[in-house]
């Protein structure tokens, strides 16, 4: 009897804690005041067949079969299927409360069901490039990340949630090795937005969104997409496109689309107070952001890498040092950046170098001690006063500094010509001749220069050194190009900058520490 | 006998020899093939002779052809061709150039009309076969055709010019004048720019052109052009091309076949700033334009205004004058603003089409039998801000109702949305909202549930005592009267307005300072949107 009581007993502290599991359950059911996205139910996926680095060599090799004559009609090999992305399921099962009364319950993860799906097939007809690109679903909380097999994340919602800390832990490391996700917020609520800026922060505090520029990759990587229709409370216009990245080095490790895409990839209607971008701006936009992420896997894995770096100094006493300039920007974009400068000093002209890596700051009392100081970034910035003041006077004591636009973006460009022109208001930038003693008569004379091809994509007749100088006394103290020369000296395979190839850029490098030496 | 025999014998021998010299006078003319020159120097050619008014020329792989001279009155050549990385270019700054080809021009090449640099160039390129046919520039895979008017020249002078002169032939008084066209074609993989020229008697056909900037050296841009005559401008399947500050005229009597511009397939192009005014069957004919804007846009005289067939396309700023037919709009979704039409028969017509339409305004019609200010055959109109009545529409007879869908709504075909921009003033504390909810729906609203016919509420009452104007994309917006889905007419329903103080509770809870209950009406539109100008007006005690 006592037996049974305590079964008893047990079945009913199991039934409770059931019924507080389910109790919990629904109190976690949050109630929400904009509708859910009405589709379908998605169709079907599943994981991905085998582990596959995506934009690799698959090795699939079609069975050539019988021999056949040139005439006869031969059929083209079926595309390889890659799979890109994971649909993340995070959050919680909301409810809506419906006008004629009806309770709808619903998982926050799911937004518009088959928004990938659509994506996906988009990316397939408009890229044709062999592959049938798939995605699936994954529980971010989940473990096995990893930007080698997928290396898109894909995160959709209208509503407000937070990570936990395994999906933090998650995140940063998938972003950290190279992967990169994509924020949709489908319809373009305020509240998924914010809440992708606050919970990110938990990923990474030290970095930031910011707007990427008009000339980011992101606008031009299989479209040019200068302006998009966008359909925002109903009023329906056309804009330049607003998408926010959080960089790792130039890369932009998350994406986050503020106004949604959802609808338009999925042929829903558009809700009327939300904010949308409509038919073909958005299938071009997600099909230009799903290239990006695929052209830029190799990018991310070179960033991912642990490169050396020496704690002291390397070579005593009148050496050449390095000092990358540190300010109040995006200023350490190339790891390990002296490594490769120097070494490319060292073996071709002989100099003795310290590999000691210094960042020195525009107010520090030591920037005196370096002859020339590289400075670069990709985004705008703003010196303070004492910043600019420290500038000038390291510039008229005889110092040089050559500057380069990371990644060739443009915002740095805007960025340095401004703050320059307020720290040497006398300095004038002017373009340096192709005949500069710098290019000409230096350590290696160069006559020509072969740029990377998405340079040249934009402009196809470059092949002459870009550079602009600012002469104080007849010296040159200022050396600046707005096209990257860093990342070809880092040999950084960054598909997408607008720069110098790898050589050419050692070579002009060179020449410019040589020439600061010897002026 | 004989003598008659003789006499024509001698004549069919002096033809044979005068066909023959002709015929040994016209050449096919080439260009030396070590870098071209002056068009005007022997140098040039192979063989050495400048080409004349009956030679064919051909302007070989990577020359370089200055076209030098001013041949009015005079013709350059015969038929022209231009191989692949070939260039003609008008010489800059040599004042008048004008060249004159009586045949086809075959271009694979690059012509450069570039007129932009001196105000004293004046660039000129007439087409003057006799022959239809042969009267065309064609551009071809890798080719391209730039031609470029200096721009701030006075009033609308433009020293750029294409233009057909065929030989004009005579016709009986009253009849129709032989078409004078030529046809400027560009296809698949070239460029097309043509900016600040006069165009006359040019028919400018664009087909297959990427302009997104993804495939080098293929772009379509036609800016700030005159086009007269019978020039009109047809760009099908041009991807985000842009025609823009174009003035297309014709006062002719006799109308051209086709509309003054036609833009089919062509996604993401932007249409903007054009005016078209004169003897057009239409003045801009979009079909199966999808994703595609239209900004800035005056049609006048025109039989019909502009008829739009496609989705997701955008509207803006569009004015009709004088079109007896305005606005027409097939098989089509998109969104329409600020539409102003003006002495139509009939104003605007929708068929088997979803529209958003904000700031419709149709004056002045001119009464006709056949004439409506709106004639709605079928599916849905949603008004927003516009003075129109349910009395300006027609329904017809056969009008056919949306289907009933399980578990889906009804959709009225027409609907009436006003901005409500609501002052606010007395003694007004912090953070005071406007909420209108709806006085009299049939059932009351669940708890949480979304009301059916208010947008944006409740919403701030901001520093200048007023909630949002509709520039913000935040403005109060309520329904004001309908056709349901039968399209029988529903008056506008009741709504209860609360101002309401700060938020006090958890769940957003606020405590109501003062409440009323208004009802929409015509006076409700608001002709300048963003006037300061409040539709209500509430003093708190």
């Amino acid at each position: 009897m006592k037996r049974v009581c305590a079964n008893t007993v047990g079945i009913c502290l199991f039934m409770i804690v059931l019924g507080l599991g389910e109790a919990s359950t629904a109190l976690a059911q949050r109630r929400v005041t904009f509708p859910p996205a009405e589709a379908p139910p998605p169709p079907p996926v599943k994981a991905p067949d085998k582990t596959e680095a995506s934009g690799e060599d698959t090795g699939v090799i079609p069975d050539p079969g019988p021999s056949q004559r040139k005439t006869q009609t031969r059929t083209p090999p079926p595309p390889t299927n890659l799979t890109v992305m994971y649909k993340l399921e995070y959050g919680e099962t909301l409810e809506y409360v419906h006008t004629d009364g009806t309770v709808q319950t619903f998982e926050q993860w799911k937004s518009f069901p088959n928004d990938g799906y659509y994506l996906m097939a988009s990316v397939n007809s408009r890229l044709e490039d062999g592959n049938n690109y798939q995605y699936a679903t994954k529980p971010l909380a989940s473990e096995g990340f990893d930007p080698i097999d997928i290396p898109l994340l894909f995160m959709a919602g209208d509503y407000d949630f937070t990570f936990s800390p395994e999906e933090v832990d998650n995140l940063r490391k998938f972003l950290s090795e190279g992967g990169t996700i994509l924020f949709n917020a489908a319809r373009g609520r305020d509240e998924f937005s914010q809440a992708v800026v606050r919970e990110m922060r938990k990923v990474f505090p030290e970095k930031r969104f910011m707007r990427a520029p008009q000339d980011h990759p992101l606008f031009n990587a299989r479209y040019r997409v200068p302006k998009v229709m966008t359909l925002v409370n109903g009023i329906q216009f056309q804009q330049p496109p607003e998408i926010y990245t959080l960089d790792i080095g130039t890369r932009a490790a998350a994406i986050l689309a503020p106004i949604g895409m959802g609808a338009a990839w999925s042929s829903e209607p558009y809700h009327p107070q939300g904010k949308h971008l409509v038919g073909e701006s958005a299938v071009r936009l997600g099909v230009n952001l799903v290239s990006y992420v695929l052209g830029a896997t190799e990018y991310g894995r070179f960033l991912a890498q642990e490169f050396p770096v020496y704690d002291g100094r390397t070579a005593p006493g009148d050496v050449f040092r390095f000092g990358l300039l540190a300010y109040n920007g995006s200023w350490d974009v190339n790891p390990s950046l002296q490594n490769s400068v120097l070494q490319g000093l060292s073996e071709n002209t002989g100099l003795d170098v310290d590999y000691a890596p210094v960042a020195v700051a525009l107010d520090d009392p030591e920037l005196g001690d370096y002859p020339l100081v590289f400075m670069t970034g990709h985004y705008d910035f703003q010196l303070t006063g004492e910043e600019a003041d420290g500038l000038k006077a390291y510039l008229e004591r005889g110092g040089m500094i050559v500057a380069t636009a990371a990644a060739g973006l443009q915002p740095f460009d805007i960025g340095f010509r401004r703050e320059l022109q307020k720290a040497l208001p006398e300095g004038e930038l002017i373009k340096l001749p192709a005949t500069h003693p710098l290019f000409l008569g230096g350590w290696n004379p160069i006559e020509r220069v072969e740029y990377t091809p998405t340079a040249l994509r934009d402009d196809p007749t470059l092949e002459y050194p870009e550079f602009y100088g600012v002469f104080l006394d007849g010296r040159l103290a200022v050396l600046y190009t707005p096209f990257d020369l860093m990342s070809g000296v880092n040999h950084e395979s960054n598909a997408y900058a607008k720069g110098v190839s790898a050589d050419d850029a050692t070579r002009i490098v060179i020449n410019a520490i040589t020439y600061a030496l010897s002026h | 006998m004989t003598n008659t025999s003789s006499r024509m014998t001698c004549i069919l021998a002096v033809c044979l020899v005068i066909a023959n010299f002709s015929s040994a006078s016209a050449e096919e003319i080439y260009s030396n093939t070590t870098g071209g020159g002056a068009w005007s120097e022997g140098a040039t050619w192979l063989g050495g002779k400048v080409p004349g008014p009956d030679d064919d020329v051909v302007i070989s792989k990577d020359d370089v052809i200055d076209f030098d001279r001013d041949d009015d009155g005079k013709t350059s050549c015969r038929n022209l061709a231009l191989d692949p990385r070939a260039l003609l270019q008008f010489k800059m700054n040599s004042g008048r150039i004008v060249m004159t080809v009586n045949g086809l021009i075959d271009n694979y090449g690059y012509i450069r009309m570039d007129a932009s640099k001196s105000s004293k160039d004046h660039h000129e390129l007439r087409l003057v076969a006799e022959d239809p046919e042969q009267r065309m520039l064609k551009t071809s895979q890798g080719g391209g055709l730039i031609v470029a008017g200096r721009g701030g020249l006075s009033k609308s002078r433009r020293n750029a010019v294409l233009i057909s002169q065929p030989p004009v032939e005579e016709v009986p008084a009253g009849s129709p004048p032989v078409d004078p066209t030529a046809i400027v074609e560009s296809a698949t993989g070239t460029t097309l720019d043509i900016q600040r020229t006069n165009l006359i008697n040019i028919y400018v056909q664009a087909t297959g052109i990427d302009n997104t900037g993804a495939k080098p050296g293929e772009r379509i841009n036609v800016l700030r052009n005159h086009f007269t005559g019978t020039s009109r401008l047809n760009a099908t399947s041009c991807d985000s091309a842009i025609i823009a500050d174009n003035l297309f005229e014709r006062d002719d009597p006799f109308p051209v076949p086709q509309p003054a511009v036609y833009l089919s397939a062509s996604p993401l192009l932007e249409f903007r700033g054009n005016t078209i005014r004169g003897n057009y069957p239409t003045g801009v004919t979009c079909y199966g334009q999808n994703d595609s804007t239209m900004t800035n846009t005056l049609v006048e005289k025109c039989a019909t205004g502009v008829y739009w067939y496609g989705s997701g396309f955008m509207i803006k700023n569009l004015h009709i004058r004088d079109c007896p037919h305005g606005l027409t709009l097939t098989s089509a979704a998109g969104t329409v603003e600020d539409v102003l039409i003006e002495k139509s028969q009939t104003g605007y017509y929708q068929n088997l089409s979803i529209i958003q339409m904000t700031n419709l305004d149709i004056r002045d019609m001119q009464p006709h039998p056949q004439g409506y200010k709106i004639y709605i055959s079928d599916d849905q109109l949603t008004l927003i801000n516009s003075p129109i009545t349910p009395e300006d529409i027609t329904i017809p007879p056969n009008f056919e109702p949306a289907p009933i869908v399980e578990g889906k709504p009804r959709l009225p075909a027409v609907q009436m949305l006003y901005y409500v921009v609501v002052q606010v003033d007395g003694q007004v504390p912090p953070e005071v909202a406007v909420e209108f909810k709806s006085a009299n729906l049939p059932e009351p609203l669940p708890p949480g549930a979304q009301d059916p016919n208010v947008r944006n509420s409740p919403a701030p009452v901001l520093k200048n005592s007023l909630t949002p104007f509709p520039r913000t994309l935040e403005p109060l917006i309520v329904r004001g009267w309908h056709l349901d889905a039968d399209a029988k007419p529903q008056p506008a329903p009741q709504y209860q307005v609360n101002i309401v103080g700060p938020i006090i509770g958890e769940n957003g809870e606020r405590k109501i300072l003062k409440t009323l209950t208004v009802t929409p009406e015509p006076g409700w539109y608001r002709a300048d949107a963003n006037e300061k100008k409040p539709t209500l007006e509430v003093t708190l005690p």
